[in-house]
């Protein structure tokens, strides 16, 4: 196995990319996305599950079902992603986008780092209340975020030779169909609520 | 090399994070980051008992024809208070009265379920809203304690009895009537022609008899001597705050009080779960229902769905 690829993708993704498209490192990627998903599950329940008396229980059965429906996500988008693509003229293969797209959770590792550091040196009060808890969890989560879409986007360009305006059109896509569906299913749940007033 | 180097400080970085936050997850967290308990009763954790919580808005009528377009369901509310007698985690039931009165009928159906619940060791509190007044009044009494805003309409204790007559326009228009009948009394009522005294007297006697039903209820209900009742129950209405002093009302306050007072006579510890008493599908079946109905402005369509009024009704 050549675990240089998790460093180049970090440090240069373009050439990790070119790697996985000859390589096909299919262990490497289900062990990184089976991590990442680990790593961000320790995470959450350091922030919010503290204390609890069932926790090796609830750590088990979290990580099991959060792996599982990722694991679907995962499938799902690079299925579309790739229909996208060939839509807007691109030529790539769904095993490289699937592939890729799995060493793109690489930047949750650095989730684990990050909550310990806030846990040791930040004021463990401004922690214990609810809410700011899961704002400030969410903000350590933001930048990461960032990272992972960069990642994805230049995978789908790099894949599929696209332009990079075309790759991100491809990505985005398929999230603001989902967000105008969802804003008519509202407007019509909303619609009827109002009637039956 | 060097890749492979600082990829084994990443991995091995990676390992003793791992280990330092599961040896936090499964270790007690210090003192400062456990919660709190919070003591308010808005924030409380829930208790497994219940209080159910029945809406009563608008006319009460069985019929909702043109006089109640808008009144409540008494068939699906008697149901209701049925079903919630059966319920055991139900400990009490919040009333929320919205209603000048009905149809006497009616408010007597409903009056004698809730006091079925009372019977059946249920705690009931009324909560009176805008208006609890007349036969909304009359089905407060059946709790166990009243709960009005200052500013309620309640009182109106009395029964009205309202009969058209539209003998002079049947003669300005030239319409004439004809009633053909098996025994003197049987067109009591009629909006051709006017009451006889004798009839009056007979009307008289069945608005005396209900009036007598409905003092006693509150004679019954409130615990105030029938004489005192007397004194006030000549159809004028009061506020929240005269019925405390008059003893009609035991505490002023919005829905909020009535449910922590319910909450608290029924020996219920902590938030309550409220139950609410209409279902979605019960909902979507109104909407439709309410859509297929048609306004009737033809005059043989009004003289049909004309009734008589026999009401416990704030007018």
């Amino acid at each position: 196995m050549n675990y240089e690829i998790i460093y180049d993708f970090l440090t240069q993704p373009k050439v990790a990319i070119a790697k996985i498209k000859v390589e096909r490192p299919w262990l490497l990627s289900v062990l990184v996305v089976t991590f990442a998903v680990f790593t961000q599950n320790i995470s959450i329940f350091q922030f919010f599950m503290l204390g609890r008396k069932d926790i090796l229980f609830s750590l088990s059965i979290y990580f099991l079902l959060r792996l599982v429906l990722i694991f679907i996500i995962w499938f799902f988008l690079t299925a579309v992603f790739h229909s996208l693509a060939q839509f807007f003229g691109g030529q790539g293969r769904t095993e490289e986008l699937f592939l890729s797209f799995g060493f793109s959770f690489l930047p949750l590792f650095f989730l684990l780092p990050i909550s310990l550091l806030s846990y040791f040196f930040l004021v463990k009060e401004f922690l214990a209340t609810g809410w700011r808890v899961f704002l400030f969890y969410n903000f350590l989560n933001f930048f990461l975020f960032f990272w992972i879409l960069r990642l994805q986007i230049m995978s789908i360009k790099e894949i599929y030779g696209l332009p990079l305006r075309r790759a991100i059109l491809v990505y985005f896509l398929p999230f603001l169909f989902l967000i105008i569906a969802v804003l008519l299913v509202g407007i019509f749940v909303f619609s009827l609520i109002f009637f039956l007033r | 090399m060097e890749k492979r180097n600082l990829l084994l400080i990443l991995i091995v970085l990676y390992f003793l994070s791992l280990i330092a936050a599961l040896y936090l997850i499964f270790q007690a967290p210090p003192p400062a980051m456990v919660r709190k308990p919070i003591p308010t009763f808005a924030e409380a954790p829930l208790a497994k008992e219940g209080i159910a919580l029945l809406k009563i808005y608008g006319p009460i009528s069985i019929s909702r024809g043109l006089g109640v377009p808008h009144g409540i369901d008494v068939d699906r509310l008697v149901k209701r208070l049925q079903d919630l007698r059966e319920k055991p985690e139900i400990k009490a039931v919040v009333l929320r009265i919205n209603s000048p009165g009905g149809s006497v009928g009616s408010v007597q159906e409903i009056y004698s379920e809730i006091k079925k619940l009372s019977q059946a060791g249920k705690i009931v509190v009324a909560s009176l809203g805008d208006v609890g007044a007349s036969g909304g009044y009359y089905l407060a009494c059946a709790a166990d304690k009243i709960v009005a805003n200052p500013g309620t309409l309640t009182g109106s204790i009395g029964v009205i009895l309202e009969l058209p007559n539209l003998n002079e326009l049947f003669k300005k228009i030239g319409v004439k009537i004809v009633t053909v009948k098996s025994g003197k009394y049987k067109d009591i009522g009629s909006y051709t022609r006017e009451l006889t005294p004798e009839e009056k007297e007979i009307l008289q006697s069945l608005i005396n008899d209900a009036y007598e039903q409905f003092v006693n209820s509150i004679v019954e209900g409130r615990k105030i001597e029938r004489e005192r009742v007397l004194e006030f129950a000549d159809g004028r209405i009061f506020t929240g705050t005269q019925g405390l002093k008059m003893g009609l009302v035991d505490r002023l306050g919005a829905l909020e009080e009535a449910i922590k007072l319910a909450a608290d006579l029924a020996g219920i510890k902590g938030k309550p779960k409220i139950v609410t008493e209409i279902e979605p599908w019960e909902k979507i079946m109104d909407f439709f229902r309410r859509s297929s109905q048609e306004e009737k402005f033809s005059l043989p369509d009004i003289l049909r769905e004309q009734k008589v009024r026999f009401e416990y009704i704030l007018e």
